[in-house]
């Protein structure tokens, strides 16, 4: 499964407790609204344990955050650095 | 011991304590009720006890939760929570028990689960034992049920951090000797990151405590503004990560709105008794009032509220204690018990008549204190936010 299908089907199945994945897009705006700061903990949590990486705290801006594609980024970039430690 | 009181008074209907912990809720119920508090007198005046307070600690409750070697008892969170109901219905300073609670859950549950080896070895058995008393400072006069939204900021400096920022409310400040402080590290975080909690000792350069503020209830529970005026902290001051400051307080919500009800359970099994009591023995127009409908109604739905209370609050401990998330079911329990609390202490004055009104019996302050309920660890606004969304809406 891709890395911003996994991000979006975790978001939409434990956050917005939504069944269908289409509902949430790769470009919907993430913190104006749609994921409260208990969802976000929940999202940091779950990127942490499913692709084994450590989210520094200046990784965790919105510039990183506020959209599906902006995580997809940020993930690709720390799992790279994982694997070429 | 009568029908009604067997029925009233026994712990032990709750089928699922087991009969160790009804003997330790009795144990403490007992200690507690010994207390002999002068909390009327101190309510007028807004003074905490700390002989009272000592008195609790020597028999351990202040460290309930804690792991034995930090000089806890290792208490899981079920018979914490009953301990806690019990010293809630033996001891009628609200204050008293409202600060215990926050010292548990704002600095002694933070430590054992976030602290560094040596934090823990240097406060928790000072904090368990009371001899030490801690709290918490993150709300801020813009930053109340948003509370993530803290202006308080945390610059890196060499050696540590230089905290500045303004925080109100704060529970136990008169009186603590430890401080977590919650303040910014990293701007543009998102949503509860970039902000870190603090370990900073009273009397340390820069912090300042307020005079205690008057409140309308749990007066003698002091609470004062905390105000950051380019205060230094070392590095190894901060508890937990930088910038997971919100995983520490999350944690400490968690306890909190979870057992701090516990405590509003016995208050109201106090109230309750007390109105059965008075109903049976208060006369007019020949009967005891308990004898009518309006009366004996009212009581009854206390009786309602006491068991549904504890239930709520135990499945609470019941799923910490077995490694669930309680996020949800703890702002269940949170409101259910805090709205029911305020409306038990308001039949229990209207049952008492013109006495009750009357701060002679202490109802009237039990009810101010229990209007707390309904705003601290969360309003009551919060948590059926929490319970919406949990519910997808």
């Amino acid at each position: 499964m891709e890395i911003g299908e996994r991000i979006r089907g975790f978001i939409c199945r434990e956050i917005l407790l939504e069944d269908e994945s289409s509902a949430l897009s790769d470009d919907t705006p993430l913190l104006k609204g749609a994921m409260d700061s208990m969802g976000l903990m929940q999202l940091v949590a779950f990127l942490e344990e499913d692709f084994e990486i450590e989210l520094d705290d200046e990784d965790i801006v919105i510039d990183n955050f506020g959209t599906v594609t902006d995580i997809e980024r940020l993930i690709v970039e720390k799992v790279g650095q994982v694997q070429t430690q | 011991m009568t029908r009604a009181a067997v029925r009233a008074n026994s712990p032990a209907t709750v089928e699922w304590v087991a009969p160790e912990q009804a003997e330790f809720y009795e144990h403490v119920a007992r200690f507690a009720r010994d207390l002999q508090s002068d909390a009327s007198e101190r309510d007028r005046t807004g003074s905490f006890s700390r002989e009272l307070w000592d008195r609790c600690a020597a028999l351990g409750i202040q460290g309930l939760p804690a792991p034995v070697e930090f000089g806890g008892q290792g208490a899981d969170v079920v018979t914490t929570m009953l301990a806690l109901e019990a010293l809630g219905y033996g001891c009628d300073d609200n204050g008293l028990v409202f600060s215990i609670n926050a010292h548990l859950w704002t600095s002694v549950v933070p430590l054992m689960s976030f602290g560094t080896d040596e934090q823990r070895a240097r406060w928790l058995p000072n904090l368990c034992s009371g001899r030490a008393i801690g709290c918490h400072a993150i709300t801020e006069p813009e930053a109340g049920s948003d509370a993530f939204a803290l202006a308080t900021r945390a610059r890196k400096v060499e050696g540590g951090f230089v905290l500045n920022g303004r925080k109100t409310f704060i529970t136990n400040a008169p009186i603590a000797d430890l401080l977590i402080v919650f303040a910014r590290t990293t701007e543009n975080a998102a949503g509860p990151f970039g902000i870190t909690a603090f370990l900073i000792p009273a009397g340390t350069e820069g912090l300042v405590v307020g005079p205690p503020m008057d409140k309308m209830g749990l007066r003698t529970s002091p609470m004062a503004e905390v105000i950051l005026e380019d205060c230094f902290v070392p590095a190894d001051a901060v508890v937990g990560s930088l910038g997971r400051g919100a995983k520490v307080f999350q944690t400490s919500m968690r306890w909190e709105r979870a057992c701090i009800m516990a405590s509003q359970v016995g208050a109201m099994r106090r109230t309750m008794e007390r109105c059965i009591a008075y109903a049976r023995e208060r006369r007019q127009f020949g009967q005891a009032i308990g004898k009518f409908e309006s009366v004996a109604d009212k009581i009854a739905n206390m009786k309602i509220a006491v068991d549904a209370s504890r239930a709520l609050v135990l499945r609470v401990g019941w799923l910490m204690d077995n490694g669930h998330g309680t996020d949800l079911e703890a702002a269940v329990a949170k409101t259910f018990v805090s709205e029911a609390g305020v409306r038990v202490h308001t039949d229990a004055v209207q049952v008492h008549g013109g006495y009750g009104y009357m701060t002679e019996l202490g109802l009237e302050r039990a009810l101010r204190d229990s209007l707390g309920g309904t705003i601290y660890s969360g309003t009551s606004e919060i948590q059926r936010r929490i319970i919406a969304g949990a519910l997808g809406l």
